[in-house]
């Protein structure tokens, strides 16, 4: 054997070893969702649907729900991520749910609403004005499906890519004036006691004293939510091992990057479902399932830039996490999941394309959010009351009625 | 005298100028048909950056005095 060919062949087993080692590291410590480190345009870690026609139908009771809001995230936003990915024949994951859906988006005083106003229809089933928080527009704070979940011994979780106090999360947990109020909104997710609580945003957790801090008090909210029985983690490698009734994940000082080391939202989707059936199932006092919802925060943040490719990546991330869910729906077969968005960003449209070669024109006709109504996808146990034409504030109005909670909307005591 | 004046809107609107436009003092920057709030240039200049602000979710716009 000649040094060049020996070489090559020590070169070739060196590299089968790093490769096996990767593995074997990987699977033991549950890397299922590799994230790449910087390229927008790196959709690599997405992974088409196996199967093109729709999941089965699972008809019983409801025991859990997920539900989860693509911000910003219209019609041609999952047209685009589709064609992007798998060309004008594929389906994304939320696709092959099979009930489908539209909303309507309007808020209490504007056509076009923002996620403030939008997701509080979604979590509360009222309309408020924009900016507002978990509240009708008269200031009386409302109740949301989250909150009547834990009402009724529900287990409950928030998961989203912004910081856990942007206006979508915040209006599930959280009940102000102003979208901007995140400090408070921070303190009262806490005091909310909501079980699992992953995104960014640690900075309005911090006290003033610290360099870092988003708040103009003394308050440390760590130290608080750990007083209150919180196992607090920052890093992807905590997320893997963290057990416990409550948890409070921020992973970033602001939002996420999105990127490497930081956890993907499917992966950060999978664990809060693992630690909410654990809750639900050894606890007395939330044995009743669980309610999480799952925010795709950052689908709106890249359609105010109007980045295509990473408005594709941020689509196709939230998309992963739509399977992580239906994944568990379709094992547990008491899960209701249900999949749509706040609004449109952009005004996205696909004036022309190439059929074979995934090759698309886009046109984006605003900066800001339209008035374009959003999709609705359900699976599980009652998503039959998700199909048709009806309006946002429906949404957890049906989940209540899926869940049998008759009061609701109602204002909060 | 301020080298630049910095107006922030709500991401729910879209701007209404761009990188490079030259506006008038009192200029909408946005038409403000969605959030009922208008912004308007508070100077003549040229507009140097148009930026969205994922974090307080709003465009920042940053215009330069017109120079004499």
């Amino acid at each position: 054997m000649t040094k060049s060919r020996r070489a090559l062949t020590v070169a070739a087993a060196a590299v089968t070893i790093v490769v096996l080692l990767s593995s074997i590291l990987s699977a033991a410590s549950g890397v299922d969702y590799p994230n790449p480190k910087t390229d927008a345009n790196d959709i690599s870690f997405y992974r088409p649907p196996a199967r093109d026609r729709s999941y089965p139908a699972t008809p019983s009771r409801v025991r859990n729900v997920i539900l989860l809001i693509g911000d910003g995230m219209g019609l041609t936003q999952v047209t685009l991520a589709r064609v992007k990915a798998m060309g004008s024949e594929g389906k994304l994951n939320m696709q092959l749910l099979p009930v489908h859906g539209l909303i309507r988006t309007h808020s209490a005083d504007k056509l076009v609403t923002d996620s403030a106003a939008a997701g509080t229809a979604l979590a509360c089933g009222i309309k408020t004005k924009n900016g507002m928080i978990g509240m009708a527009p008269d200031e009386t704070p409302h109740c949301s499906i989250l909150e009547a979940a834990k009402d009724k011994g529900m287990a409950t979780g928030l998961v989203a890519t912004s910081t856990i106090s942007h206006a979508t999360p915040a209006s599930f947990g959280s009940h102000v004036k102003s979208r901007k109020m995140e400090p408070q909104i921070a303190e009262q997710l806490i005091g909310n006691r909501i079980n699992v609580l992953f995104a960014g945003g640690r900075k309005y957790f911090l006290p003033q004293s610290n360099a870092d801090s988003g708040r103009k008090d003394d308050r440390n909210l760590i130290i608080e939510a750990e007083e209150a029985g919180y196992t607090v983690i920052e890093t992807a490698n905590q997320l893997r091992w963290v057990h416990g009734p409550r948890v409070l994940g921020l992973f970033q000082l602001d939002g996420l990057t999105t990127f490497a080391p930081e956890p993907m939202l499917a992966e950060m989707t999978k664990k809060a479902i693992a630690l909410l059936d654990e809750t639900a199932t050894d606890s007395r006092k939330y044995g009743r399932g669980f309610f999480l919802m799952v925010e795709g925060s950052q689908i709106d943040w890249a359609c105010h830039a109007n980045d295509t490719a990473t408005c594709v990546r941020q689509t196709l991330l939230f998309d992963e996490a739509v399977r992580a869910a239906v994944d568990f729906a379709l094992a547990d077969g008491r899960t209701l999941v249900v999949v749509t968005a706040d609004h449109e960003t952009g005004g996205l449209t696909i004036p022309d394309g190439d059929l074979k070669g995934g090759q698309v024109k886009v046109h984006w006709s605003t900066k800001g959010h339209s008035a374009a109504p959003v999709p609705v996808y359900a699976i599980g146990p009652r998503s039959e009351l998700f199909g048709g034409v009806y309006d946002n504030t429906e949404v957890p109005q049906r989940i209540a009625a899926a869940l049998g909670i008759k009061a609701f909307p109602q204002a909060r005591k | 005298m301020t080298d630049r004046y910095v107006i922030r809107i709500d991401a729910t609107e879209s701007p209404a100028v761009r990188v490079g436009d030259s506006v008038r003092k009192g200029q909408n920057l946005c038409a403000g048909t969605k959030t009922g709030i208008s912004h308007v240039s508070p100077i003549a200049g040229v507009v140097e950056e148009v930026r969205f602000d994922p974090a307080q979710h709003e465009f920042v716009i940053s215009v330069s005095p017109e120079k004499a």
